[in-house]
């Protein structure tokens, strides 16, 4: 359970307080309804080079990170396909600085020329480093188009072209905060040892006098439905070949979210889960596999990927993969087996939660969903699954009009 | 409402008390060191046991990591389908670790189940039976997992770059293939179970919000015999380091980016000096704002990142600054790592900045002790070394008191570029 108070400021900025006064740390988050799904398809890769350059002075303040340093305090920040999310932790003494500097950059940035220059080249070689210069590194850059042909989920958040951030320019930098970056598109979370009576004192003096901006209101082409089974095979020179199977799933909102996620905790959460014991214990065909969901807040994807043992053909392990997928399909979960995916997600909530840091984020990303109260019900809903949900899961996800596979293919240069 | 003036900073106060919770004895009847650190709200606990499993104790290439991933693959009464099971069941699991010098072997479990996990999580440490199948199933993925690892760039680099710093005989410097996983044996790896994981060598710390009822179960559990201290590598304390001096370059072609590593051997860390290299080391590349980062990406963008540190293990200690850049950029990066380099030792460090990173050293060293997991590897630093609690103590009296003057001293004791060695792996 997460106990926190709300409020919300003239200009529509919502503020959530978490007290937990157990040590002397004090976190901000701060979360923007933005995230590689509002980017143009001709300007890919701009939400997240937006976020490096938030780093780059705003109109006030030469520097954001020097002040908190000084302060003891430590910062980062994450872009996905459906946010932005910025956070700091900081001795609660020295808290005001956080608020100064996010309520700056929140006002208005700096917009330096040099800072723009930079930036550009950092992210490039953050995209060489992770997905060029890794072996199976650009694998998401083929599955997300072959899975999605309309939905803007069809690029990752480092972009579809890297000629798109070599390309930015500062009018683009310029209007992307004009339309993202005000009060009424973000959320502002304090938690830790923070007092709700002095937070509105402070959230008031920093961020009252910021223009609301108007709240972006989305409209994304919904991804029509899959109708024919998809592939696409890559060679790379890699040690072993591996396969990646994406079907389409429910977005994280949706009432079905929760069965399907314990359905590939079944199949693949821990050592004693399915795929494991069947594919890579018992037939040896597989080095390791696992099954996951993407948890985007449209409608996303259920994916399989794993490693094939050397000597097993695509075909074989594509089939063993059926197999278990069948089975999923055709019997219902034994009581058991699904008590004990329950006891594995509320284990990994107890853990998760030992950390005030991430009690923040999970709070401004539950807001960002749905309402940040929903976060204390995630547990009742997974309790509440049937096997028979999981089952009825399995049966609407796992066919193959629904699916795109692609192969990885290990070729020696 | 007052409208604020933006272009003055709030008040800051500088971090005066840091009070670190420490850890006391627990259940004194088992037969080997115990320790607790009772703390945190949520109903879990920590259990990690260290074992002198490391690199160190290693005859040959994967021996140690081997062995300490076998634990949780079979015991004498249970398979490794049965542990995975009952982890899996209770909402638990079990974390495999091995560094420079220990083996580590953890078990995370929320209270309410330590009645069922924690006898299981005993067995595996002390009956592991290492079956065949499971142990071919295990090298065949090591293997792959090392190809596909040895395709990074940053990866040959730590690797080939330790064998700079320490020469190919010694265990921290070995340098493998992929090659050595066909020299394990069954008996190889059950003769350094029983070498190294008796139970009797080990220390645990126990974190998170202790149950009164697991002293007991502890007790229960691991009620033995008395120690073992192992004497097979007393000799090995005496193997020399044999740094090879100079540059190296690793040919990877096809490669978008090289990875660079600059580095040397330092000591360990009852050093007088130790202290103040922690100081030197996070001015020039251990944290965000460091020289290194705010020249090399925050200034030139050659990198997504650029780092510093400085390492201890109980025979020796380095400095290593490790970075990936683009490949055009590698020869003007190295410049500007050695233009960093110089200035430490040229120039003394203005007091603004040294000011920043001591606020900056003293906020990660709060945050490092928040929570009981922190609070655990807290401890754990010291009693690897068998430090106390003093070692904090003087470590945050150097952050507070160290003076431009002195990081400069240790800057031309210990930067200087003829005493590094240098390595790019990547497109020539």
């Amino acid at each position: 359970m997460i106990n926190f108070e709300r409020f919300q400021l003239d200009n529509g900025l919502k503020v959530l307080v978490h007290e937990d006064s157990s040590s002397p740390l004090a976190v901000m988050d701060i979360i923007y309804n933005v995230g590689a799904r509002d980017e143009d398809f001709n300007m890919t890769g701009f939400a997240h080079l937006f976020e490096h350059l938030m780093f780059g002075g705003s109109v006030n303040i030469p520097s954001y990170d020097k002040p908190i340093e000084d302060a003891s305090g430590n910062n980062n920040a994450f872009t996905s396909n459906d946010l932005t999310n910025y956070y700091l932790t900081i001795p609660s003494t020295n808290l005001e600085t956080g608020f100064w500097l996010e309520s700056d950059r929140m006002l208005s940035l700096a917009f330096s020329e040099k800072s723009l220059e930079v930036q550009r080249n950092v992210v490039i070689e953050e995209y060489r480093q992770r997905y060029l210069n890794q072996p199976y590194g650009d694998a998401w850059l083929h599955l997300r188009p072959l899975a999605y042909k309309l939905h803007p989920y069809r690029w990752p958040t480092i972009g579809r072209d890297i000629a798109h951030i070599e390309n930015a320019q500062m009018k683009d930098v310029k209007d992307f905060f004009k339309k993202f970056y005000c009060p009424a598109n973000a959320t502002l979370v304090l938690a830790g040892d923070v007092k709700t009576s002095n937070i509105s004192k402070l959230a008031e003096k920093w961020f009252g006098d910021i223009p609301s901006g108007g709240k972006h209101e989305r409209n994304l082409p919904v991804e029509p439905v899959q109708s024919e089974y998809r592939e696409l095979e890559l060679e790379r020179d890699v040690p072993v070949n591996s396969i990646y199977s994406a079907y389409h799933m429910c977005a994280r909102g949706d009432s079905k979210f929760h069965s399907t996620d314990l359905l590939s905790d079944i199949l693949s959460n821990g050592k004693s889960s399915r795929l494991y014991c069947s594919l890579v214990q018992d037939k040896k065909m597989f080095l390791d596999i696992n099954a996951y969901v993407t948890g985007d807040f449209d409608a996303g994807l259920f994916v399989i990927s794993g490693k094939i043992a050397p000597g097993v053909a695509f075909e074989d392990a594509e089939g063993a993969i059926e197999r278990e997928l069948k089975k999923i399909t055709e019997n219902v979960v034994p009581d058991k087996e699904l008590q004990k995916v329950k006891n594995k997600v509320e284990a990994s909530l107890l853990f998760s939660e030992m950390n005030v840091l991430n009690r923040a984020i999970s709070l401004a990303i539950f807001e960002l969903l749905s309402k940040a109260d929903d976060i204390n019900t995630e547990l009742e809903k997974y309790f509440a699954v049937s096997a028979n949900d999981v089952q009825d899961r399995a049966t609407e996800i796992f066919h193959s009009g629904n699916s795109s596979i692609l192969r990885y293919i290990s070729k020696k240069k | 409402m007052s409208i604020p003036d933006r272009a003055i900073a709030p008040a800051t106060n500088s971090i005066s008390d840091i009070s670190v919770m420490e850890a006391v004895p627990f259940a004194d009847k088992i037969g080997f060191p115990a320790f607790s650190i009772h703390s945190g709200s949520q109903e879990v606990v920590k259990i990690e046991f260290l074992f002198p499993a490391g690199l160190f104790h290693q005859d040959m290439p994967f021996v140690a990591s081997t062995t300490n991933s076998m634990l949780q693959e079979g015991t004498k009464s249970s398979s490794a389908n049965e542990i995975a099971k009952a982890m899996d069941y209770y909402g638990s699991y079990l974390d495999f670790d091995i560094g420079k010098d220990y083996g580590y072997a953890s078990l995370y479990s929320p209270n309410k189940y330590l009645e069922n996990t924690l006898p299981v999580f005993a067995d595996l440490l002390m009956n592991s039976s290492i079956p065949d199948e499971e142990l071919d199933i295990y090298l065949n993925k090591a293997k792959q997992n090392f190809a596909v690892n040895m395709q990074k760039v940053g990866f040959v680099a730590t690797n080939k770059f330790n064998e700079m710093l320490f020469g190919n005989e010694h265990p921290y410097g070995k340098n493998a293939t992929g090659g050595d996983f066909d020299n394990l044996t069954r008996e190889i790896v059950e003769n350094h179970y029983s070498d190294c994981y008796q139970i009797g060598d080990a220390s645990v710390i126990i974190s998170g919000n202790i149950p009164d009822m697991l002293e007991d179960l502890l007790t229960d559990q691991f009620a033995i015999s008395s120690g073992h201290t192992t004497q097979k590598n007393a000799e090995k304390s005496t193997l020399l380091i044999q740094t090879q001096k100079g540059k190296e370059f690793v040919s990877k072609p096809d490669s978008v980016q090289s990875a660079i590593r600059v580095g040397r051997i330092l000591f360990g860390k009852t050093h007088p000096d130790f202290f103040g290299m922690i100081v030197l080391n996070t001015i020039l590349g251990g944290y965000f704002g460091s020289r290194l980062m705010a020249n090399i990406r925050e200034d030139k963008g050659y990198t997504y990142g650029i780092s510093s540190s400085v390492n201890s293990a109980q025979h020796a200690g380095y400095l290593v600054i490790s970075t990936e850049v683009g490949s055009d950029v590698t020869s003007n990066t190295l410049n500007e790592i050695y233009i960093e380099l110089r200035r430490l030792r040229e120039e003394v460090v203005p007091e603004k900045e040294l000011n920043l990173v001591k606020n900056y050293m003293l906020g990660a060293f709060l945050r490092s002790t928040d929570g009981p997991f922190n609070l655990a590897d807290k401890f754990k630093a010291i009693l690897e070394y068998n430090l106390d609690y003093t070692y904090y103590t003087q470590f945050i009296n150097t952050v507070k008191s160290i003076t431009s003057t002195e990081i400069n001293e240790l800057a031309n004791k210990y930067l200087q570029e003829g005493d590094f060695q240098e390595l790019i792996v990547g497109k020539s």
